[in-house]
């Protein structure tokens, strides 16, 4: 028997270490020095479809963080009730219905830049949804609506539309919404007064538009508007990482 | 079709309301609202006119239903 070079133990040492890493990534407990021999039986008893089931019959329970997908197919995290986070980064277009009637357990951050109808329709964030491409045109007939249990909602403007949300089907009607933070270098429109729900506390803009908000058409006739329009300069919001900061001190996902 | 006027009482302050007798959008320098209330200092300025686009309306009651129960089992 010959013997085996360094370069070719080396070379086998990448595969077991590669394999170690695959079988953790998709939710197996290995041990970093197992060998082939333990590995063995555990490859032999994966099951390539165990992921997509649990996506089809709704068992899904954990995290989806992927940094390569770039597309998604319509309602593709719909109904997935044991779905705690999404970091899909590189995903520019939120299609129809991609999320809706889930309730996620952390923050949901998007960079999309254009959503389908309805994209986010009955959606939960238990910390906040964090829309740092928003197009105010979405609040209208399309992207989120019925937004549910969603404490935060920080708007970053792609572009501010014209055309104020209808009430019922407007980003910021969420019933458990406290604070809104709305990063636009113009008043943002609403389509009537009862857009601003009384659940909504605080609503940050920029100072500079404060007195612009107070006499805006609708704005203006908010019940206590004065008290709860607050500038996000000097606010903990003003930060556009400040939700970062916030999951790093709790260490929470 | 026509926008009405109406004058209104928010918080014991008065306003103009202004909406579409038609379930219509109406509109003022390109902004379109489903409803329009102004501080009636600011109402002589500001004038809406009515489009021709229906106010649409969000997802029907079934759905929320649905959602109610969706809602029991997540939260």
């Amino acid at each position: 028997m010959g013997q085996i070079s360094d370069d070719r133990l080396l070379k086998i040492e990448r595969v077991r270490s590669a394999i170690i890493s695959f079988l953790k990534r998709i939710g197996y407990e290995v041990e970093d020095e197992a060998d082939f021999e333990e590995l063995l039986p555990i490859i032999n008893g994966v099951d390539k479809n165990a992921l997509l089931r649990s996506f089809l019959d709704g068992t899904f329970v954990g995290e989806y963080i992927d940094d390569e997908i770039t597309t998604l197919r319509g309602g593709a995290f719909s109904y997935i009730y044991g779905l705690a986070k999404i970091e899909i980064p590189r995903v520019t277009y939120l299609p129809g219905a991609f999320a809706n009637n889930i309730y996620l357990n952390t923050f949901f951050v998007s960079n999309a830049t254009s959503f389908g109808g309805q994209a986010m329709c009955y959606f939960g964030s238990k910390k906040g949804v964090i829309l740092r491409k928003w197009l105010w045109a979405n609040t209208y007939q399309n992207g989120i609506s019925y937004n549910y249990s969603t404490p935060v909602l920080d708007l970053q403007f792609k572009g501010v539309s014209t055309t104020a949300p209808t009430t019922d089907q407007c980003i910021i009607y969420g019933t458990g919404l406290s604070t809104v933070i709305l990063r636009s270098n113009g008043v943002c429109r609403i389509g009537s007064v009862s857009t601003i729900r009384s659940n909504i506390q605080e609503i940050y803009v920029p100072q500079s538009l404060i007195n612009e908000y107070l006499t805006a058409t609708n704005w203006s006739a908010v019940e206590n508007i004065a008290n709860r329009l607050k500038p996000i300069e000097g606010s903990k919001y003003e930060s556009l990482t400040w939700y970062e900061e916030e999951e790093n001190q709790n260490g929470s996902n | 079709m026509a926008v009405i006027r109406e004058e209104v009482t928010i918080n014991n302050k008065q306003f103009i309301k202004n909406y579409s007798d038609q379930n219509f959008y109406i509109e003022r320098e390109d902004a379109r609202y489903v409803e329009a209330i102004d501080p009636i200092e600011l109402a002589a300025d500001r004038i809406y006119t009515e489009t021709d686009i229906p106010i649409e309306h969000g997802p029907k009651i079934e759905e929320e239903e649905v959602i109610e129960d969706v809602e029991q089992q997540i939260i």
